[in-house]
């Protein structure tokens, strides 16, 4: 279950999705995945929106939420953020298994983690997931990306230093 | 006022595809697109608080009494008060056989922030937005920029 006292996370293997074999050499790609969804997912919560599939929440605060985030910040949409420790804690990573999870670890941010996604059932606060459960997985958008990345792309961008240009 | 330093803060995106060698007949309209969602994609990450060159989300503020005081929501940390700065982040494109988009700030008042930023005058943290050196910009700007790439030239190469 991808919960427990002290973590809350999703696992999946990007090979996996892209229907492809995992290459040897795969350790710098999976983890140029594993950046690429933590800032996507960072992305689509700080709009406000799920980077969920088939998940999504209100931008609207309730009234008597609002008033206490009124006193904090003047940000009044739901964008999983007071102080933002929770989002802070959340991580991307290659595990031991060699998939990728995406995770918050730490009692007290996998409470809060776990009150907004409610993997336990127990939550009575509306459902905002931001991490996918068991059988669930991102929105096409990051899906696409995902499976983009694990194939490898034909299109190469170089990056070129201001040192290296010869001008503007 | 003495012309600033155009060359202090840009970084320029030289694209290519495997298949060909030769992009001299992609459209300027179609290399504007791409330009287009380069600069959105750092747009929207800096405004959520993430580094479009860690992919990471900005650090809190230091002290959230001095600033932001009650300017601006203190986090996410987003780089946003006016929208002068952001707004100041222009592209410029050049078709041909290797095009390129150089993404830079128009004026000297932003490139100075840029600076700060990169720095951290006054005490702040670091928060660049315009890689430098062996930086790049994030994966998921690139993997972004790519995408829209390939459209386009599945496009105009069809």
């Amino acid at each position: 279950m991808p919960l427990s006292n002290n973590k809350i996370f999703y696992e999946f293997n990007p090979f996996e999705l892209a229907g492809i074999e995992e290459p040897e050499d795969s350790d710098d790609t999976k983890q140029k995945i594993a950046d690429m969804v933590l800032e996507e997912v960072l992305n689509y919560v700080g709009k406000s929106s799920s980077p969920v599939a088939g998940e999504g929440w209100k931008k609207s605060l309730s009234p008597e939420y609002k008033k206490i985030k009124a006193k904090v910040s003047s940000n009044l949409s739901a964008n999983m953020e007071l102080y933002g420790g929770m989002l802070d804690a959340l991580e991307c990573v290659v595990n031991s298994n060699g998939n990728i999870e995406l995770r918050i670890t730490g009692d007290e941010e996998v409470s809060k983690a776990d009150g907004h996604n409610n993997f336990s059932g127990l939550s009575s606060l509306p459902q905002r997931r931001f991490i996918p459960d068991e059988g669930q997985t991102f929105k096409r958008e990051i899906l696409s990306k995902i499976k983009s990345m694990a194939k490898g792309s034909d299109v190469t961008i170089s990056e070129v230093s201001e040192e290296d240009d010869g001008g503007v | 006022m003495a012309e600033f330093d155009k060359k202090k803060f840009k970084r320029k995106l030289e694209i290519a595809i495997k298949q060909k060698s030769d992009l001299s007949n992609l459209k300027t309209k179609s290399l504007e697109q791409v330009a287009k969602t380069l600069l959105r994609e750092i747009f929207d990450r800096v405004k959520s608080g993430i580094s479009p060159i860690s992919g990471k989300r900005f650090q809190a503020y230091k002290d959230v009494k001095k600033y932001p005081g009650d300017r601006k929501p203190q986090r996410p940390v987003n780089l946003f008060l006016s929208g002068q700065f952001l707004e100041s982040l222009v592209t410029r494109i050049k078709t041909g056989k290797t095009p390129s988009i150089t993404i830079f700030f128009d004026n000297q008042l932003a490139n100075d922030k840029e600076q700060g930023h990169r720095e951290g005058a006054n005490g702040q943290r670091k928060r660049p937005i315009i890689p430098q050196g062996s930086e790049g910009f994030a994966a998921g700007i690139l993997e972004a920029v790519r995408q829209v790439f390939s459209a386009v030239i599945d496009k105009d190469f069809k």
